[in-house]
């Protein structure tokens, strides 16, 4: 994380153009008072050295504070943190969605290998992958929000108004997001299902007359689920990747959407915090992917 | 052991190659495509960027003249479907040209050399590959400002480490070969041999990388200029056709469905041809 902090702020703080004109709303010196410029510069710490920047970003980092944003004077975190929500319940529905078919579905190729079944979800695979998900996003909102009525086109769900808002909100930006993990998971489990079930302790498990549920789903699929579980850490990151435009296209209110329009208007503080923070919750899926590694295979130990 | 030579190695390849019924479709639809690209001009009926006039707006596909219908500002929608194909193929090639030729050359490096330099190198990548891909992308679009070239240049730079990783791989299995070490014997200079007999024995799985790396890219360089950071209006690119498109979702569904149906094919070729290639070069990844 050190390190990615280290990137993103030299990246920003190197960015051609005067950062004193995007937090004054100016599009050229000349008409400002020097005074004020240089009260500006003071306010946001810009007349230090960039290591000594550096140096008060991180330290502050550390204890929470992100600096605040150009544009709204507002604080970063604050502003981070009350949308990190937003992001994480689309991303993680996403991924819920993904993988309650995709796993099915990749079993089910693997035992029924060049079957009609077998086929069909290989060559919707092929479509997930390549069909960009914003246009996916676009194509569902035509169909089930402008032409059938049946869910809302933008806009997140309150709890307040009930789950049942909360889902029918949640339900075109989570499946247009969810594709693409939800075919290459397809992929990967019918990939890996297909490699253990012609292992010998899958053959002596159908020798010794276990049932197909038991030989499938306890033997075969556990041992399966590695690179699985790989494919979906990794993919985590094009969840969050994708959420930006997602959130776009949906108006979600998530981190994603203000990256965007932090970019949009040059407010570095803000890029630079929904970047750190994204890449925050990406190494911890990461983390957590690496932990479950040694639920799936015992033998696997980090010392 | 007469056909054991490279020639007989290609063949069988191609042989391969087809037959697999997807991959030749694949590939059938990637050389339609470069054609249309390439012959845009003879091809595209209107300039794809002039407006027509206020009378022709959100011509619905089929109207007399305009095969696919027009734009907002009266722009025939064929013209600009073609000249994107063009864009959105160069896009791809040069994204995969500068990210490759960056990511060939550090992961040979890393590789072949080791030490100090592999050590920097693959934690600079390990660095870079803790970012998730688009949010990297948008940070250094932030810092260069919304264009196409700044497209290309943020995803270049992003996705050269998919090459490293991959060429360092090869390498370290590649310079433990006998003719490598009678290279070195006979004299030649580390460049020379990482040149002439490294690298174009690794050339099988770069070139299936690149294969999906362009429509990879043509996905990833719609979805910036969809949000506004890439290609700027009036370009016809197909992801800024897209955005442009999306506000007459309602009124003018083609406008949305057309480009995003040319997206999904090139790239749902480009893929298959990548995966066929895969599978004809090295059958052992299938």
């Amino acid at each position: 994380m050190l390190a990615i902090s280290a990137l993103v702020f030299l990246m920003l703080h190197l960015a051609p153009g005067d950062p004193v004109l995007t937090i004054l709303g100016a599009s050229e010196r000349t008409n400002l008072d020097p005074g004020v410029i240089a009260q500006v510069r003071e306010e946001f710490g810009l007349d230090q050295p960039l290591y000594t920047q550096y140096y008060l970003f991180i330290s502050k980092a550390i204890r929470g504070n992100l600096g605040r944003s150009f544009q709204t004077r507002e604080d970063v975190l604050e502003m981070v943190a009350s949308r990190l929500p937003a992001t994480l319940q689309l991303t993680l529905a996403s991924m819920a969605i993904a993988l309650v078919v995709a796993l099915p579905l990749g079993v089910v190729s693997a035992v029924r290998q060049n079957s009609w079944v077998d086929n069909a979800s290989m060559v919707f695979a092929a479509f997930g992958i390549s069909i960009p998900r914003f246009w996916f996003g676009l194509i569902l909102i035509l169909v089930f929000s402008l032409q059938l009525g049946l869910l809302p086109t933008t806009g997140i769900g309150h709890i307040e108004s009930g789950l049942w808002d909360v889902i029918r909100h949640l339900i075109l930006p989570a499946v247009s997001l969810g594709l693409s993990m939800l075919a290459l998971v397809t992929r990967m489990t019918r990939s890996s299902m297909l490699e253990v079930i012609r292992q010998d302790y899958i053959r002596t498990a159908w020798a010794k007359g276990l049932t197909s549920r038991v030989v499938i789903y306890k033997h075969a699929l556990k041992n399966s689920l590695i690179p699985v579980v790989t494919v979906v850490g990794m993919q985590f990151g094009g969840l969050l990747g994708g959420a930006v435009v997602t959130e776009t296209i949906f108006s979600w209110p998530g981190v994603g959407r203000l990256a965007v329009n932090s970019i949009l208007k040059r407010d570095f503080p803000m890029v630079q915090g929904t970047t750190l923070v994204l890449c925050l919750t990406f190494v911890l899926v990461n983390l957590a992917v690496d932990i479950l590694y040694t639920f799936l295979d015992p033998r696997i130990r980090y010392d | 052991m007469a056909n054991a030579g490279p020639t007989s190695l290609a063949r069988d390849s191609w042989r391969r190659f087809l037959k697999n019924r997807a991959a030749t479709v694949g590939g059938i639809i990637v050389l339609l495509i470069w054609m249309v690209a390439i012959g845009a001009p003879l091809f595209a009926p209107y300039d794809p960027v002039a407006h027509l006039s206020s009378a022709n707006r959100l011509k619905p596909p089929g109207s007399p003249g305009y095969l696919l219908g027009t734009d907002d500002f009266g722009r025939d929608l064929l013209s600009r479907l073609i000249y994107g194909a063009r864009i959105s193929l160069q896009v791809g090639v040069i994204v995969v040209f500068l990210s490759g030729s960056i990511g060939v050359t550090l992961g040979a490096i890393a590789g072949y050399f080791g030490g100090l330099m592999d050590e920097i190198i693959m934690r600079s990548v390990d660095i870079v590959m803790a970012f998730p891909f688009f949010i990297l992308a948008i940070a250094i679009m932030a810092v260069l400002g919304p264009s196409l070239n700044n497209a290309m240049l943020a995803l270049a730079m992003v996705s050269w480490v998919g090459y490293a990783r991959l060429v360092r791989g090869q390498v370290l299995s590649v310079k433990q070969k006998e003719y490598i070490e009678s290279a070195r014997a006979a004299g030649l200079s580390d460049w020379l041999i990482i040149l002439r007999h490294v690298l174009p024995n690794c050339m099988a799985p770069i070139l299936i990388q690149a294969t999906l790396g362009v429509g990879g890219a043509i996905l990833s360089a719609a979805g910036l200029s969809f949000i506004g950071l890439g290609a700027q209006p009036p370009d016809p690119e197909w992801g800024a056709m897209l955005n442009e498109g999306r506000e007459y979702l309602r009124q003018a569904p083609y406008l949305t469905i057309i480009p995003g149906t040319a997206i999904a094919v090139t790239v749902l070729a480009l893929n298959l041809l990548g995966d066929g290639l895969r599978d004809a070069l090295d059958p052992r990844l299938r």
